[in-house]
């Protein structure tokens, strides 16, 4: 694995943290 | 990197003269219209916001360049999946840059110019700011995640160019599903509209969803009445660029303590100490 790759894959699992919170946030306040 | 907004200026000015001429040559009593000096505000309006952005947008570049540099994070330039979640995070980030410029007065005070026609057309799309700084926090974070700055000004400027058809009266509904997930010229009717059902809603800018997400969507169920709750009446573009700062200046200066003085520039755009409210809104 590239060092652009790794650097990929944490940006998208950010990504997808930071979608996760945001949904059950919404989800809360609904 | 050339801007991609300047290519679509001429298709701007031909479908703005088509839509003055379908009002000369099929004239609806029930639109609003044009009206010659409101259009050259707007124009006016446009065009200070172009020479302004066309030495603003360098330092946007050099802030997203930094922020870029600096985050450990990649989206990789050639996937085409890094331009799907480019879309969504644009306009994701759209949604709150727009938000917090209608109820947050310091923002508003630069975003009030777009609200300030009380004629709703194509012209309305290009009556910008003239003080875009305001916008550079609220996509800093694409650059964190590793768009490159490149990335998040072309699609700014894509995001720009969709919302410029929906300025106008004329496209009444689409087709429900349409309607459901895009931003329309229905729904951003309302968004312009003073009327007080209307205020502070549909802040998406290429998907509705948004506020439907976040509890801030409105469909159009009456006439809208565009422009502020209290307007200017005035068509000087200079007047129109400024008068909300001028406004807020003097709240300020007037205000007794600190929380007063902050109230009337982090609080809403019609927030005032006694409740009477103060500021345009729209």
């Amino acid at each position: 694995m590239t060092d652009n790759e790794r650097r990929t894959d944490i940006a998208l699992a950010v990504l997808a943290g930071a979608s996760i919170v945001g949904i059950v946030l919404i989800g809360r306040a609904a | 990197m050339a801007e991609v907004l300047y290519f679509a200026i001429p298709a701007f000015v031909l479908l703005l003269v088509l839509e003055m001429l379908s009002f000369k040559y099929a004239r609806d009593e029930g639109l609003v219209g044009y009206e010659a000096r409101d259009t050259r505000t707007s124009l006016a309006m446009g065009g200070g916001n172009v020479a302004i952005n066309a030495v603003w947008k360098f330092a946007v570049l050099v802030a997203y360049t930094g922020i870029y540099e600096l985050s450990p994070l990649r989206m990789p330039a050639d996937q085409w999946w890094t331009y799907v979640l480019l879309f969504f995070a644009d306009d994701l980030a759209y949604y709150w840059f727009h938000r917090f410029h209608h109820e947050m007065r310091v923002f508003w005070a630069s975003h009030v110019v777009h609200h300030s026609s009380q004629h709703y057309n194509l012209s309305t799309a290009l009556r910008q700011t003239w003080t875009p700084m305001t916008a550079l926090p609220f996509w800093a974070p694409l650059a964190i995640v590793g768009f490159a700055p490149w990335m998040i000004l072309l699609q700014q400027s894509i995001s720009l160019i969709y919302q410029f058809w929906i300025h106008t009266e004329r496209v009444k509904r689409l087709p429900a599903p349409v309607e459901y997930v895009f931003n329309t010229p229905s729904h951003h009717r309302v968004h312009h509209g003073a009327n007080e059902v209307y205020l502070d809603r549909n802040y998406g800018g290429i998907l509705i969803v948004w506020d439907r997400m976040f509890g801030t969507f409105q469909g159009e169920t009456e006439r809208v009445k565009y422009g502020l709750t209290k307007n200017i009446r005035s068509f000087r573009p200079t007047r129109v660029a400024f008068h909300e700062f001028a406004d807020m200046a003097r709240d300020v200066r007037s205000a007794r303590g600190w929380r007063d003085k902050l109230g009337y520039v982090f609080r809403g755009p019609g927030w005032s100490p006694d409740g009477s409210g103060g500021g345009t809104r729209g």
